[in-house]
């Protein structure tokens, strides 16, 4: 069976700040729901708080999150949810990783 | 990875859910509310049993916000989930109220002595099985497989009861015993596993 061609575009159209590990499990835990607080991320990804954070902050640069911080009592809550944006990003990252899978199927792989 | 174990297969939403519910914390307020109901009867106020399950929602509030939300978080699902927990906790409650007439109207009638023998020998076994009932249909709505094991159990410790013709609140002590226990260990594990965390950003 001849190896089908690797789709450059495909590849080249993974988003890079989704694409990062940690902020992949951040976006697809954040998808799945409609807002999640800090504490929230960090029990489902295992990530400390300040790797986490750094992330976050990155993915909020991109205009992908929102961070929502408030007192609960005399407590911080940090608040955090997808944009339109950020969701729009992961659909497209999904489809561009679907359409490098298929390829890679094809490859017999 | 701190996250437990789930099946691969299902989807990330329905892992995230389930994960929500895995501290135990179900299992033991239900079993503890079991046993309670389990004593007065056997103490011959089983009308007081019916105040248990009022008292443990702002217990079982308190616990969430004290003892897993700084360790697991506070997530608000996305709307058909939401509606469909809501719809999950009214049929429970729904439910509950329906086992419990049930129970206590046939525990009425087999004293009056209106009704057969062989409702009489099946009697113990009606609470115990409705509460297995309960537990089955929770382990359907909540999506967790384990609270089908401690309907089961209630099951055959009613048909037991039933066999040994004992007072059903043994029988629904017994199940209560079993699914506290299983709860306890879960919230041990689960305190284990998951520490109390920051919830500010660095």
């Amino acid at each position: 069976m001849r190896a089908l061609p690797l789709d450059a575009q495909a590849v080249a159209s993974l988003d890079r700040t989704v694409h990062e590990p940690a902020r992949l499990a951040v976006v697809a835990c954040l998808a799945v729901v409609d807002e999640a607080d800090f504490v929230f991320l960090q029990s489902q990804t295992g990530m400390t708080g300040g790797n986490l954070s750094s992330h976050v902050k990155k993915l909020e640069k991109a205009g992908f999150l929102t961070i929502r911080k408030e007192f609960v009592g005399a407590k911080p809550c940090t608040t955090l949810a997808l944009t339109e944006a950020g969701r729009d990003a992961f659909k497209s990252y999904l489809t561009a990783l679907r359409t490098l899978l298929r390829v890679m199927d094809g490859a017999g792989l | 990875m701190q996250t437990m174990s789930a099946a691969p297969t299902s989807s990330p939403a329905d892992r995230v859910y389930r994960a929500w519910w895995q501290d135990g914390g179900i299992d033991l307020f239900a079993g503890l509310g079991l046993v309670g109901i389990g004593i007065t009867w056997l103490l011959d106020a089983a009308v007081f049993g019916a105040v248990l399950p009022a008292l443990a929602v702002p217990l079982w509030k308190a616990y969430r916000e004290r003892v897993v939300e700084p360790r697991l978080g506070r997530v608000r699902f996305a709307e058909p989930r939401r509606r469909s927990l809501h719809r999950a906790q009214l049929t429970l409650i729904a439910a509950g109220v329906a086992c419990l007439a049930i129970s206590l109207a046939g525990w009425f009638a087999s004293r009056e002595g209106t009704t057969s023998d062989a409702w009489r020998a099946l009697v113990p076994a009606l609470p115990a099985a409705l509460v297995g009932l309960a537990g089955l249909l929770s382990a359907l709505l909540f999506g967790q497989p384990r609270l089908l094991g401690y309907a089961l159990a209630c099951v055959l410790f009613g048909l037991a009861g039933a066999a040994l013709d004992l007072e059903p609140g043994w029988t629904l002590l017994a199940g209560g015993i079993v699914t506290a226990l299983s709860g306890a260990l879960l919230l041990r594990r689960f305190l284990r596993t998951f520490p109390v965390l920051s919830n500010e950003l660095d």
